[in-house]
């Protein structure tokens, strides 16, 4: 089944709830009912169809989180199209693997993020630019084929990490969706007419199927908070009677840090908790501090969640039991358990799109290999650490050997090595001559910062 | 330093400032020249920012708008931005 053809169903018959609302700080809130985001949707798929996106047409959204972005996505869904999903924080090195990979045959984008794509858009691109509540056509094609290699069963085209230095376009099916939201929903319990809030960038797979898809095919109100802002988010919290939070763990920290007992957060449940490692200290200042379930789980883009604590049945140090329905394996257990977690199921991404190398490599015997280790402890799954040459940085992936790739770009630079000390990425360079190291590290930070996405420069850079 | 920091000087103010930040990035306040980047030289994230703009408001009494951070892009320009705001509140 297609997401917006359930989706759909759902929405018929949703009752007088909202089903989105946007919130804007100091500006009031946004409601969107369900009649009002079925006929929205409907009429934004013909309008993106009436400027020539077509069925399998591959088309990258650069939207900020919004009901817009809501919109998008499940308008491309409805013609047929792939969304194709980007973070807005990359930049050329990023943006050049993804347009070379993807050839995509139109870009929906903020107008204002516009002149970062302008390199990759080309005369044979459909160009759709949003500004406050409209999309525009900002470039007509007409004509395109779409590309012959997407299989009717994927729904968009999610790009990730594995370390190779260069990101993978896993190709996520319609059911790897439905299947992720159905679990995500047994482990959180939510009742028709809650509040989920939306904080998260949309563009993760985390956030669209724990905070969007979830809440839709359930009856539960996505709540886009358009700050992090800890004042504005209890403000909302408490106005909006929020019962859900989707997070990483380092926002909680922040909110543990920044909980102001005078404000009434009374009507929160519970937190769902991934993206990053929890350590078990985290875990009970965030309990402490909230008096909730803290409900964390392990996932990745090929399938999310892999496993998530469920409602009233948390455990510190674990990510949960497996998600029904999921085979998993720890593959080579060492004396202490622990090995390579891989999993199984019909719903998982397949393949990365045109990289059948790296899709080969990706697969054992039918397993997917998630590059993580971890260890069964009873029913529950212990993440250990990545095994793969990545790490999370408050719930986003970095890829040491693209960051190594980018440095050794500078001709001056010899060698790069990239590691992880102390919660932070360090680069350590090997110059060819002798220079100022000092304004090196300089120049080679402001490369990054127009190259990369923001959180992946390092926080040091040290000479060797 | 007292809620609201009530009563303080300039120098305390951008000290109080400095100090918050000092903890949040867990980089020496020494390092925090005028001069200085906030973000390519001292490496702060987004998430960071945020945390600083909620404890100053916190501890300093202040409110700062997110947008107001559009083009500060220095240490002094920071300091410049909360020591107005707070200038103003108790002008």
């Amino acid at each position: 089944m297609n997401v917006w053809d359930a989706i759909g169903e759902v929405l018929t018959g949703w009752g007088g709830t909202d089903c989105l609302l946007e919130l804007h700080p100091g500006s009031g809130v946004i409601h969107a009912s369900a009649p009002q985001l079925r006929r929205e949707v409907s009429d934004l798929a013909l309008q993106l169809s009436s400027w020539g996106i077509r069925k399998r047409h591959l088309v990258p959204l650069f939207l900020n989180n919004s009901i817009a972005f809501v919109q998008a996505f499940l308008a491309l869904l409805k013609i047929g199209a792939v969304p194709v999903l980007v973070k807005m924080d990359y930049r050329r090195l990023e943006l050049e693997e993804v347009f070379r990979n993807a050839e995509p045959q139109a870009v929906l984008a903020e107008k204002h993020h516009l002149p970062v794509l302008q390199p990759f858009l080309n005369e044979r691109m459909i160009v759709v630019g949003k500004s406050a509540e409209r999309l525009e056509l900002a470039q007509s094609a007409e004509g395109l084929p779409p590309p012959e290699d997407i299989p009717e069963e994927i729904a968009s085209i999610n790009y990730t990490y594995r370390g190779y230095g260069y990101p993978l376009g896993a190709m996520v099916s319609h059911s790897q969706y439905l299947q992720g939201a159905k679990i995500l929903q047994e482990h959180l319990q939510g009742r028709r007419g809650e509040k989920m809030l939306v904080i998260l960038p949309m563009a993760h797979i985390f956030t669209l199927i724990a905070c969007i898809l979830a809440p839709l095919l359930h009856g539960l109100t996505g709540s886009i908070a358009l700050t992090l802002h800890p004042r504005l988010l209890w403000g909302f919290i408490r106005d909006f009677r929020i019962d859900y939070i989707t997070s990483v763990p380092e926002i909680y920290e922040m909110f543990c840090r920044l909980r102001d007992p005078s404000i009434d957060l009374s009507s929160l449940k519970a937190f769902v908790s991934g993206g990053s490692r929890l350590t078990g200290d985290s875990y009970d200042n965030i309990r402490s501090a909230f008096s909730i379930d803290l409900l964390h789980g392990y996932g990745m883009t090929e399938f999310t969640p892999v496993s998530g604590n469920v409602r009233g049945q948390a455990r510190n140090g674990t990510v949960g039991p497996i998600g029904r329905g999921l085979e998993c394996r720890i593959a080579s257990p060492l004396s202490d358990g622990v090995g390579e977690i891989q999993i199984k199921a019909p719903w998982i991404t397949k393949r990365y799109y045109r990289r059948p190398g790296e899709t080969k490599e990706a697969f054992l015997e039918g397993w997917f290999r998630t590059g993580d280790l971890g260890r069964l402890d009873g029913e529950h799954l212990v993440f250990v650490r990545e095994l793969k040459n990545t790490r999370k940085i408050n719930g986003n992936i970095v890829d040491l050997q693209e960051l190594s790739r980018a440095l050794r770009m500078d001709p001056e630079v010899a060698e790069a090595e990239i590691t992880w000390e102390q919660d932070a990425l360090v680069a350590r360079i090997a110059t060819r001559a002798r220079i100022d190291f000092k304004e090196k590290s300089q120049k080679l930070k402001t490369f990054l910062r127009g190259n990369l996405a923001e959180y992946k420069i390092p926080k040091r850079i040290i000479q060797i | 330093m007292d809620s609201q920091g009530t009563g303080m000087s300039l120098e305390r103010i951008r000290s109080a400032i400095k100090n918050i930040v000092s903890r949040i990035t867990r980089i020496d306040s020494a390092e925090f020249e005028d001069q200085v980047l906030i973000r390519e030289e001292l490496g702060i994230d987004s998430l960071m920012i945020t945390e600083i703009l909620a404890n100053c408001e916190k501890y300093l009494g202040v409110t700062i708008d997110e947008t107001m951070l559009v083009n500060v892009e220095t240490v002094g320009g920071f300091l410049n931005l909360v020591t107005s705001l707070k200038g103003r509140k108790l002008a």
